[in-house]
């Protein structure tokens, strides 16, 4: 079943362009000229119940402006959009009942006071008994470790703490989807940690849909099986993260550090990447030659250290935001 | 119906709990504010007294009556933005893109920004009329007339504020025009009605509601009209209208912070 | 000296682009006027030639040249500019500069009051003249004299609110204290001569630096003799050498204390 179906989705938004220095100035004052940019062009993806998604792309790609037409923040400027059932645009109060959304940029907590007080404030809005409101608070602090810190001020907290407090808020209304939208930027790795085990629980325990976007490929690896990449308001890619993983990370890196000067133009398929001294970087391409093939090439008795690796997911995503 | 009314004043006193506590975490500017705001108004009346030595009359109110009309004019501005704070902010919600987290809450979008904040000083301008009031020695009628003016000129107001505010969907950087017409409304209903000649008085009944908000109010209270009085709530109903149908018009070309000037 | 004049050059083109709001800015401007005029015909039209020795034109023209001087000189820096600086201690990258930070903000300050006034002053001018005609008696080989007097005012008001600025040094918020200041000078000097008030209130206020920055201006505009000019300029200049004196003395006490703090 889908929860979230988009068809055809733009959105554009027009700005006043102004050129350089004084007369650029005087000129955009007098005759201001605009200039329409398409931050969304032509979009069409499902999100299945449970599932948990990778929405990622350099920035200003389309995800935030994406995010925010299905939650119903911003008017598309033409497409259809469809979230559990409801327009996001019509349908406002109703849809937003029953979504959650984490911005790692935008707190929604009330700063000069503790959490738990934003959280009672937040209950009356999603109109939740006090009771079942205190329930829900004291769950979700037993999940997320908050233990004391929702009883300090928020601009006191760490900006770790804060965000585990900004995803309890986020939660107290047992959303059905919940959309991060990068929740860990600027956070340490163990909290990292912490936030990608509590959103994979979150998902297992309540089978919550996730929406996931994020500039750290750590998350999408650790998270998300399917990976939407959008780039200048475009999908450019829609397919399993074993399918990217499989198509795209078919090159290896092999490092071999050997005893003395070797020559390797005898072996074929690999590319050498760098070379110093004795230690020689390559590149396999593992559809065209085996592992097996090269390593039977190689003068072994030669070779002191070998480390053979993946490229890493963060090239391969660059280069496809690159095409 | 009534569960969700019952809902909405919940959360209308949550927030102003939220709001005044938030405040109070800075006791000492808090207290600073309001007394500030007091003694703001008392000084206009130094003014006024000046005034008043040149003449016992002008524009057909005494210093009584301006003190009515500042009283008025004061406690319902006060009312307006100690209930709908965010009124005031609301130009620079719109332009910076922070109407985002209210569009994600199951609540009335204008109600739920307005009534989320709180001014601190404007309690002191609420409090002003009330003191006046005591200085005055109004009996218990007058205190009635006067607090049912306070709500119905605070929410002329509060929905001439968002009419205005709402033109920030529309254009970019209008801020300091938008400041200054509200300055209009305000700079009007503290001076007599009489000066003004009638092309001004025509306008302050129609574009800019001062007379709506104070004249009329200061004219009730100086002798009761229950015709009067209902036309001033007659014309908050009809601002109420306007300034919803306006905002949520408006709020189809909200950019969420993406209307930012781009370099050519 | 050129560095100086670099920081005016910048200030002119950023501010430019804020015309339109200016233009916008300056509805305030003139609605004061507006109401007042109408108060005043009000008030002058019972029969009165003379209000406290000035006749209708004086009264208006007073308030055109202190609102000038109040509203159309209002910087980001007069504004409270300097609080904010010294409070997010963005202060302490001027510090390392080698530029004398009063005189920086002062540069600032000149080249952002230039461009207020070139909209400004024509806009008093025709303000003026339309709303209540010339002012009676006025005599252009005083211009001079009368410019002196302004600018003077001017730049006393500036080193004042610097002074009310740098307490943020040891206050949390300074916009209360901004706020009485602002309140002094409009209740006592710009609205109307003080001579409205009893004549003990305005005495004190004649003495006071209202005088030197609203009142002064103000008067020398509308009822110019060389007797007021020179009683003007020698209470201006007192004033301007304790403000200057008084800015340098506070920001000095001020960054001792941050080099304390650590910054």
């Amino acid at each position: 079943m889908n929860v979230i179906e988009v068809k055809n989705l733009n959105k554009q938004f027009k700005s006043k362009v102004k050129e350089e220095g004084f007369k650029g100035s005087m000129k955009a004052m007098f005759k201001p000229e605009y200039k329409i940019k398409d931050a969304v062009s032509d979009i069409s993806f499902n999100v299945e119940a449970g599932e948990m998604l990778a929405f990622i792309g350099p920035n200003g790609a389309g995800k935030s402006t994406t995010i925010k037409m299905l939650t119903g923040i911003l008017f598309p400027t033409s497409g259809d959009i469809n979230v559990l059932g409801l327009n996001p645009q019509k349908d406002r109060k109703e849809l937003a009942y029953r979504i959650g959304m984490v911005n790692g940029q935008k707190s929604q907590l009330w700063m000069h006071l503790p959490a738990i007080d934003s959280y009672k404030l937040f209950a009356s809005i999603y109109d939740i008994e006090d009771k079942e409101a205190d329930k829900r608070i004291t769950e979700l602090s037993e999940v997320l470790n908050l233990g004391d810190i929702i009883n300090q001020p928020v601009r006191t907290l760490s900006l770790g703490q804060r965000m585990r407090c900004e995803i309890a808020a986020s939660l107290i209304h047992k959303p059905e989807i919940i959309f991060f939208d990068e929740p860990t930027i600027g956070l340490d790795p163990v909290v990292k940690q912490e936030i990608r085990k509590f959103v994979k629980e979150l998902n297992r325990e309540f089978n919550t849909t996730v929406f996931f976007t994020s500039h750290d490929i750590g998350d999408i690896e650790k998270l998300c099986k399917r990976v939407i990449i959008v780039n200048n308001g475009q999908i450019v890619l829609n397919d399993s993260l074993k399918n990217l993983k499989y198509n795209y990370l078919n090159k290896k890196v092999i490092d071999i550090k050997f005893d003395e000067e070797v020559c390797l133009d005898n072996v074929c398929g690999i590319e050498i990447i760098k070379k110093k001294g004795f230690d020689i970087k390559m590149e396999v391409n593992t559809r065209e030659q085996s592992i097996k093939n090269i390593l039977e090439c190689l003068p072994l008795e030669k070779i002191v250290d070998i480390n053979i690796s993946d490229i890493p997911l963060e090239e391969v995503i660059a280069e496809i935001y690159g095409k | 119906m009534l569960t969700v009314v019952k809902s909405y004043i919940k959360l209308l006193y949550k927030y102003k709990v939220l709001n005044i506590s938030a405040a109070m975490e800075y006791r000492v500017s808090f207290i600073l504010q309001i007394v500030l705001m007091i003694l703001n108004n008392a000084a206009f009346l130094i003014i006024w007294g000046a005034l008043f030595t040149v003449n016992k009359d002008i524009g057909g109110y005494g210093f009584k009556d301006v003190m009515l009309l500042w009283a008025i004019s004061s406690s319902s501005f006060g009312f307006c933005y100690v209930l709908f704070g965010n009124g005031r902010k609301l130009m620079t919600l719109i332009i910076n893109g922070e109407l985002d987290v209210y569009l994600l809450q199951p609540k009335n979008l204008l109600f739920n920004i307005l009534v989320s904040g709180t001014s601190v000083s404007a309690i002191g301008d609420f409090l002003y009329g009330y003191i006046i009031l005591i200085i005055l020695g109004a009996d218990i009628k007058l205190w009635a007339i006067f607090s049912l003016f306070v709500v119905v000129s605070g929410i002329i107001m509060a929905m001439f504020g968002i009419i205005v505010h709402s033109l920030s969907f529309y254009l970019n950087n209008i801020k300091e025009f938008i400041s200054n017409i509200e300055m209009f409304v305000i700079s009007f209903s503290i001076y007599p009605e009489g000066i003004f000649g009638g092309f001004i008085r025509i306008l302050l009944y129609t574009v800019v509601p001062a007379g709506f908000m104070a004249y009329i109010p200061v004219s009730v209270m100086r002798h009761f009209d229950i015709g009067l009085l209902l036309v001033v709530i007659a014309f908050a109903i009809f601002e109420t209208i306007i300034a919803v149908t306006i905002f949520n018009k408006g709020l189809k070309r909200y950019g969420s912070g993406n209307m930012i000037n781009m370099r050519g | 000296m050129k560095k100086y004049f670099r920081v005016i050059r910048m200030m002119l083109i950023n501010n430019l682009q804020y015309i339109w709001d200016m233009v916008l800015g300056s509805i305030h401007f003139v609605l004061i006027i507006f109401i007042f005029v109408n108060l005043w015909q009000y008030l002058y039209g019972s029969g009165k030639a003379m209000i406290s020795g000035y006749d209708i034109s004086q009264m208006i023209w007073y308030l055109i040249v202190t609102e000038l001087i109040t509203i159309g000189t209002r910087t980001a820096i007069t504004r409270g500019g300097i609080s904010d600086e010294v409070k997010s201690g963005s202060i302490s990258y001027i510090l390392n500069k080698p530029i004398n930070y009063i005189g920086y903000q002062f540069s600032n300050f000149v080249g952002e009051v230039i461009v207020k006034l070139i909209f400004y002053i024509p806009l008093s001018l025709i303000v003026g003249f339309v709303m209540i005609g010339e002012l009676k008696n006025f005599n252009f080989t005083y211009i001079p004299f009368m410019i002196i007097v302004i600018v003077l005012g001017i730049i006393v008001d500036f080193f004042l609110r610097v002074v009310v600025g740098l307490l943020a040094f040891w206050v949390e918020d300074t916009s209360p204290f901004f706020w009485m200041y602002g309140k002094f000078l409009l209740v006592f000097g710009v609205f109307f001569p003080v001579e409205l008030f009893p004549k003990v209130i305005a005495d004190i206020v004649k003495a006071s630096p209202i005088a030197a920055i609203v009142y002064g201006p103000g008067k020398i505009v509308v009822d110019f003799s060389f007797e007021t000019f020179w009683s003007i300029i020698g209470i201006q200049i007192i004033y301007l050498i304790l403000s200057i004196a008084l800015a340098v003395f506070v920001y000095q006490k001020g960054v001792k204390k941050l080099n304390v703090n650590g910054g």
